[in-house]
């Protein structure tokens, strides 16, 4: 059977967007979650978050 | 410290960014100014100076594309170029690829500029472009996506900064979108035909079309406003956390959304019911995006007085919270009713491009040139007058474009008390939306003038600055051993997410009571997995995030599953369907195809509707009935799904600055379309439409319609060889017919002229094959 056809005839892909609902669903509380209470090391977190500020302060600049 | 950290001497590569900026101004002011332009036309019709190539529908993609992909497109990776450096305390990985970057990218630009004009276009929106561009395109972000994770693999910094994680979304998702929206068959240099048609291709392509705003004009930018509001505000983003939730929500909902740009047309229900769902659910992520960036400001509201750098972003970042609160509003169904095909829309994606990106991008602009060139910037007046006279620009549009919207919506749907419609006559509504079209010219030109202000300000800059060359010492990273793979295999996080998904899969397919319990087990792993991670948290040393941001391999792999999900869940359905032609049960019980299935064009209307979508008709007129009385009243029978099944690429447009065509077959006669081409005006009293007197002088190519033909075999229409090699009598015949009965009314015309071939198009529109030899009988279906 072509493979087109056992997907037409055998798997009813209208469940596809359910399960994928549900994944992202269940996800996102597991990512919630991590961020809430897994994310303790706030010196590491500060570090991260302040990597945007840190550039071009150990070095000069120069014409190019 | 340990003998495998090094002390580094690093160069950045500014002059990469330098060229980008640069030519992201000059682009600005291009696609500004064809928006102008083509805002001019729709309130003088003779502003494109009776020249084909400066008709509306030709330079409206050229508008759209250059403001997209030219302006927006050359900024971020201006931006992304200088943030990744200093991110990732590393030189770009290759000049040669980086410089590649910017000459390809620049020729794609060029060649746009030079096709749009000529009418060489796919018909789809902000996917005009032919294929061998196509195929440049690629190419050239292929060479962005090596470039930039090389950088990434060089690196001196182990965390990625979450403005990284919007970076790699970006490239992975715009290539997954802009490769499968493309996918298409050539018939000659400078034209293709999409191998999706109808419905389908309307699904792709609007899936690519929302994310092309989701993953090129919003991502990329939120990935720069995590590294510049902190710049200016010299302070740290307000709450890492909260970028974290804001980065996966985005890119796991955004990617589903793109129908709501179908709702009540013929896409399934349950497409439009998905698309809505994600549009209004996308709110949230955005939101918490736009509170991140502004409380970054937390204790700097002062500077809000006199920096105009902080003055951009944060009016850049209202305006995104703004449109992110108007996009999941305009798709809920029952406001798209109204607002579809208005200008309400209008108002809202340049609520989104003018506010969000054009001052995100200005004073990204603002505060980097500067630095680039090692100087101050020439003039602070000017800036503050370019923030002023910007503002009042954009209000201006986007307000005339609401009232327009909402009013033109309104209008449309009126019915008296008798049931039937109140304003039957199109064109009223679009002479009362005159005041509202100079007012969109007024807000549309203040802007411009203020993008020029700041161009000349720039240059004045950069004019009495001098390019730098910025060195610094970075501390190289310890490289520690990777954690073990096994152990973060067979870990908490991964049986945790084996379990959610079988939930799911469980859920998905369970019944009502089961999927209760299926619920509540689930609602038992999320406390365990929470309990799990606080007790294990400290004994764990490397958490899973911590590692993916590590290996940027398996953040980009999971990233690109992330969006792959909510594409394919939409997508794989529509094209493994049986049949894309519905069946029905007829009197003696048996399945029969609908009625209304669509045969194949002859080779004089596919011509004609080449000639269509070459023109840009698409982008004032639909195809698209929806099942309202009022539109039923005005335009015919709702259109179905299965009436463009060889639609390759569909027409349905997404804007009525001009009625709706998809059943204006049989209600005109052929002389009324030929003297509305000519001079819309003669006809139509106040219709804006452009002439079309060219398409007299222009000939059908045989040649090129049976090559055309052959490969529209190949996509699925159903020609035979006898229909191909009959192409040309076919073509001679049917416009014979057409030649004959507008020479009875005085009109001499060659049977073979574009002008013939668009009349035979339209007049099929809606309705079934019509006679193409005299011997055939005149009778026809009413509906195909």
């Amino acid at each position: 059977m072509h493979w087109k056809e056992f997907f037409a005839s055998r798997i009813d892909l209208m469940l596809g967007p359910q399960i994928a609902f549900w994944i992202f669903f269940l996800v996102f509380l597991g990512v919630l979650a991590w961020v809430l209470f897994g994310l303790r090391n706030k010196e590491e977190l500060n570090r991260i978050a302040s990597l945007p500020l840190e550039d071009d302060s150990q070095g000069g600049s120069r014409d190019e | 410290m340990s003998a495998s950290v090094q002390t580094k001497h690093v160069v950045y590569d500014d002059g990469i960014v330098r060229a980008f900026t640069l030519a992201s101004l000059i682009f600005g002011v291009v696609g500004m100014l064809v928006g102008v332009i083509i805002a001019a036309q729709l309130s003088f019709w003779q502003a494109n100076f009776g020249i084909s190539w400066l008709s509306f529908g030709r330079l409206r993609p050229l508008h759209t594309n250059a403001a997209i992909f030219a302006f927006v497109g050359n900024a971020i990776f201006a931006g992304i170029y200088y943030s990744t450096q200093r991110l990732l305390k590393v030189r770009l990985a290759s000049d040669f690829l980086s410089w590649l970057h910017f000459w390809g990218w620049q020729a794609i630009i060029a060649a746009a500029a030079i096709t749009y004009p000529l009418g060489l276009t796919q018909g789809k929106e902000y996917a005009e472009l032919i294929w061998p561009i196509d195929l440049a395109v690629v190419v050239v972000w292929v060479v962005f996506a090596i470039n930039f994770f090389w950088t990434i693999g060089k690196r001196n910094e182990k965390n990625l900064y979450v403005a990284i994680w919007f970076y790699i979304s970006t490239i992975v998702t715009i290539a997954v979108l802009y490769i499968v929206n493309n996918l298409q068959l050539p018939t000659s240099l400078t034209h293709s035909y999409p191998i999706f048609a109808g419905v389908q291709d309307a699904l792709v392509q609007w899936w690519y079309g929302h994310n092309a705003v989701g993953f090129f004009l919003t991502t990329p930018l939120l990935g720069l406003m995590y590294y510049y509001m902190p710049k200016a505000a010299e302070r740290p983003v307000y709450s890492y956390r909260l970028s974290i939730v804001h980065f996966w929500a985005l890119i796991f909902v955004y990617i589903w959304a793109g129908p709501h740009h179908l709702l009540y047309t013929a896409l399934p229900d349950w497409a439009q019911s998905l698309g809505m769902i994600f549009s209004v659910m996308l709110w949230a992520p955005s939101w918490g995006g736009m509170l991140n960036g502004l409380l970054t400001l937390r204790g700097a509201w002062d500077k809000l007085r006199t920096d105009p750098v902080i003055k951009f972003y944060v009016v850049a970042i209202t305006f995104y919270g703004m449109s992110t609160f108007e996009g999941p509003l305009l798709s809920v169904k029952s406001v798209s009713a109204l607002a579809h095909y208005t200008d309400w829309i209008i108002g809202h994606v340049h609520a989104g491009t003018l506010g969000w990106n054009g001052f995100l991008i200005a004073g990204i602009i603002y505060w980097m040139v500067p630095r680039l060139w090692n100087t101050k910037l020439y003039s602070k007046g000017l800036a503050e007058a370019h923030f002023w006279i910007g503002t009042l620009g954009m209000l201006l549009y986007v307000v005339s474009m609401w009232v327009g919207g909402v009013s033109n919506g309104l209008f449309w749907r009126a019915l008296g008390p008798d049931g039937f419609l109140q304003y039957p006559d199109f064109i009223e509504g679009l002479r009362a939306l005159r005041f509202l079209f100079l007012m969109r010219l007024v807000g549309g030109t203040l802007f411009l003038t203020g993008f020029l202000i700041m161009t000349v300000n720039i240059f004045m800059t950069v004019a009495r600055g001098k390019a730098t060359k910025v060195e610094v010492d970075v501390v190289g990273y310890e490289k520690t051993p990777g954690p073990n793979t096994w152990k973060l295999i067979a870990g908490a996080p991964m049986v945790y997410s084996a379990i959610v998904i079988a939930l799911s899969i469980l859920l998905g397919v369970s019944g009502v009571i089961t999927s209760a319990a299926v619920l509540a087990a689930g609602a038992v792993v999320v406390v365990a997995a929470i309990l799990g991670i606080g007790v294990t948290r400290k004994s764990q040393g490397t958490t899973w995030h911590r590692f993916l941001e590590g290996k940027p391999l398996a953040f980009t792999i999971i990233a690109l599953v992330a969006i792959l999900i909510g594409g394919l869940v939409e997508i794989v359905p529509l094209v493994m369907i049986r049949s894309e032609v519905p069946m029905m049960t007829n009197a003696e019980g048996e399945l029969v195809e609908s009625p209304f299935t669509q045969q194949p064009y002859s080779p004089l209307e596919l011509a004609g509707r080449d000639i269509y979508i070459r023109e840009g008709c698409y982008t004032c007129h639909s195809q698209q009935i929806r099942p309202f009385r009022h539109e039923t009243l005005r335009y015919g029978e709702y259109s179905r799904a299965e009436e463009f099944r060889y639609d390759h690429p569909f027409q349905w447009g997404s804007k009525r600055i001009g009625p709706d065509l998809h059943r204006v077959g049989g209600k005109y006669a052929n002389l009324w379309h030929y003297l509305h081409m000519n001079d819309p005006r003669s006809t139509s009293p106040d219709s804006n439409m452009p002439t079309y007197a060219h398409l007299m002088t222009s000939q059908v190519s045989t040649d090129m319609m049976m090559a055309r033909m052959e490969v529209q075999t190949k996509v699925g229409v159903p020609y035979t060889d006898e229909d191909i090699k009959s192409a040309g009598p076919d073509i001679l015949s049917q416009g014979g017919l057409i030649a004959a009965d507008l020479l009875t009314q005085g009109v001499p015309i060659d049977p073979q002229s574009e002008m013939v071939a668009m009349i035979a198009y339209l007049q099929r529109l809606g309705r079934g094959p019509q006679p193409i030899t005299v011997e055939e009988p005149v009778a026809t279906a009413e509906v195909n």
